[in-house]
């Protein structure tokens, strides 16, 4: 019967399956392992497009190496782990030779190198499997405890109002000089030029000077931006770096190296800046006890509701209050700014049912914590644990991919009354380092696609320089010794709750 | 009004209107230059229909005036595929025996019917849907023909699938 009708109903069919269902079906009879086998290859990149694989393979090709079915076992697999039900691999890193206490991480996963700065000062970039140093500054030339940015091959640190700009060597070398920034207030400066210089004679094999594996991790110096005002926070992404002092925000063009805007930001506000971050149509100001919201093209506070679509807010407040909102830039109340730490109960934004809200530790503590959000996925780092969010699973309740993944930038009802309540797939997880994690500031918190990095303030590792830094490989199974806790948790009354612990022996 | 006439040579008279539901139907009108201002009976074609059609033509009667799908609409084809759930209606409708459900489907199929089709298909896949191999087996009536080796070497080749 089911054997009677054609392929491409069989195809509509399993549309509405899930992964473990597709795949049990190879195990009823021999003509339908035959069907599964000799479909393999559409069968499984019609499930990897649920997951929004997009990657630009065209129905013929051989799709990612391995195929299709591995790379769907892979993904599958991978959000097992991000949601908490499989142990992923937690392992501190260890460069190839120590360089001290780690500050700050930028990672970029697919040229497969971690950018760190250190607590003592200096740069490094090693290669993410086997952390074997690639290129590095010496601490003459990237100063001590200084946040890195990092986007798109270039890589930008600050000592006081002077932010550097630096560029990956194999996007450059066939840059024309007048191509470059070459005024004398933009070019790199003679300390970059010398620190460059230190770096080549490390590094570069000049017989090698065009290969693009013996080039990956290594810089070349790009440009030097002179901030006209003490500087507070900055942010690179879209190539644009944003600079906020206390009363200006600058907008500059990274690779022209030139101020493109500025935005005058209320000085009267109160509070230290501690964030800043921008979209194409604004701008946010995030300060201690105050978020402020400017629109770029007239440089105003933001008053009113905007029309950007698909660009939500995670906030972590001084009382490690955690708020989720989606649609953030639709959703702007009619008042310019407001405080995140008013009153506790008092909904964030007029719409409480696009926010998530919930405590992480009990609201009376001050300390540090970090908070990142990338690609679906909000980590938070805090003295009870660490927290991953996964905003929007695939996975249905039973742990298997279930409808396709909605799509935020698609269908969205223009009135954010319309939409569902926010993230009805949000999964939470703990993620463990054994018993070694135990802090109270942690200078850096990283997402990529599969791994976790934290680097933590040294306190209890003073005698142990450079082992301060941790990633959780959410790719691979654990591959220590000792048992890895996996803990599943929800959000129940605005605070988070286990409601699975697994331990996976070695 | 055309006249449809199925494999057995049983005639039906329908409404225009009915008979676009099928996609089939409407460009071989369309393609013979056959509009809706032509005399009311009208040879429409022969088709390989015999049981199926009836419910196929209450389902037509019952949606006619809708819009119908586009083909090259993209966002509406996911937005269909989003959702397992059934309209009141429709689960109604297709809520017969197995042997009659397949029937339809491969007339919803062959006649281009695409909302019909997905009806069907979400049927078979809610039917599926957490079933166990067995259950599935028992279902469809379908016969394990593996050697108990073989069973074990294919589960174990699935284990990655399994229930974390």
């Amino acid at each position: 019967m089911l054997s009677s009708l054609p392929v491409e109903t069989l195809f509509e069919i399993l549309q509405y399956l899930s992964l473990s269902t597709i795949a049990s079906l190879s195990t009823l009879s021999k003509s339908w392992l035959a069907f599964m086998t000799t479909n393999e290859s559409s069968i499984y990149r019609n499930i990897s497009m649920r997951y929004g694989c997009t990657s630009g393979d065209g129905e013929d090709s051989a799709g990612p190496p391995g195929g299709w079915k591995a790379w769907t076992i892979r993904q599958f697999q991978t959000e097992l782990r991000w949601v908490g039900k499989h142990p992923g691999n937690p392992y501190m890193v260890k460069l190839s030779k120590n360089m001290g206490n780690f500050y700050g991480i930028k990672v970029d996963e697919e040229a497969g190198y971690v950018i760190n700065t250190f607590i003592d000062g200096g740069l490094v970039v090693s290669d993410i499997r086997d952390h074997r140093i690639l290129w590095s500054l010496e601490k003459d030339f990237c100063h001590d405890c200084v946040q890195c940015e990092y986007d798109d091959g270039y890589l930008v640190f600050n000592r006081y109002d002077h932010y550097k700009v630096w560029r990956r060597r194999i996007d450059v070398l066939d840059i024309p000089d007048e191509a470059r920034p070459s005024r004398s207030q933009n070019r790199p400066d003679d300390e970059m030029v010398k620190g460059n210089r230190i770096a080549e004679g490390r590094y570069l094999d000049t017989s090698r000077s065009r290969d693009p594996n013996h080039l990956r991790g290594q810089f070349a110096p790009w440009a030097r931006l002179v901030l006209p005002d003490h500087s507070r926070m900055f942010r690179l992404a879209r190539g644009t770096l944003l600079v906020s002092s206390g009363s200006t925000a600058f907008m500059y063009d990274i690779e022209k190296a030139e101020l493109q805007q500025t935005i005058e930001v209320d000085a009267t506000h109160v509070g230290q800046i501690r964030y800043v971050d921008f979209s194409d149509q604004h701008i946010l100001i995030v300060r201690a006890l105050q978020l402020n919201v400017y629109d770029r093209e007239t440089g105003l506070p933001v008053s009113c509701k905007e029309a950007a679509l698909g660009l939500h807010l995670a906030i972590l407040t001084l009382s490690f209050r955690v708020i989720l909102v989606q649609d953030f830039w639709r959703l702007l109340p009619v008042s310019p700014s407001f405080s995140p730490t008013s009153v506790p109960s008092t909904p964030l934004l007029k719409d409480i049912s696009k926010q998530i809200d919930f405590y992480i530790e009990p609201p009376f503590a001050q300390r540090d914590g970090r908070l990142a959000y990338d690609r679906g996925r909000v980590a938070v780092a805090s003295t009870y644990g660490i927290y991953v969010l996964t905003l929007d699973s695939v996975l249905d309740q039973f742990g298997e991919i279930a409808l396709p993944p909605k799509d935020d930038s698609l269908e969205m009802p223009l009135d954010p009354a319309e939409r569902d309540p926010s993230w009805p797939d949000l999964r939470v997880r703990e993620v463990s380092f054994g018993n070694i994690f135990s802090t109270e500031t942690v200078p850096s918190l990283q997402l990529t696609e599969t791994r976790l990095y934290l680097s933590v303030f040294p306190k209890y590792f003073r005698d142990k320089r450079g082992e301060n830094m941790w990633c959780y490989d959410f790719a691979s199974p654990p591959s220590g010794s000792g048992i890895v806790r996996v803990v599943e948790m929800e959000i129940t009354e605005r605070v988070l709750t286990p409601v699975a612990h697994f331990g996976f022996p070695q | 009004m055309v006249l449809l006439v199925t494999s057995d040579n049983k005639n039906f008279v329908v409404d225009r209107e009915v008979a676009d539901r099928s996609v089939f139907v409407k460009n071989t009108l369309e393609a013979r230059g056959l509009s809706i201002a032509t005399p009311p009976m009208l040879n429409g074609g022969c088709f390989e229909l015999t049981s199926p059609f009836l419910q196929v033509l209450e389902y037509c009667q019952h949606h006619r005036g809708e819009p119908l799908p586009t083909t090259d609409d993209a966002n509406a084809d996911e937005n269909r595929k989003r959702t397992t759930d059934i309209g009141e209606w429709d689960r109604k409708f297709i809520t017969v025996d197995h042997e009659m459900l397949f029937e339809i489907i491969l007339a919803a199929n062959y006649l281009d019917i695409k909302p019909l089709l997905d009806v069907g298909c979400k049927t078979i896949g809610n039917m599926v849907k957490g079933k166990s191999p067995e259950e599935v087996r028992k279902l469809f009536d379908i016969v394990n023909d593996f050697t108990p080796e073989e069973e074990a070497q294919i589960k174990k080749e699935n284990e990655w699938a399994e229930d974390p």
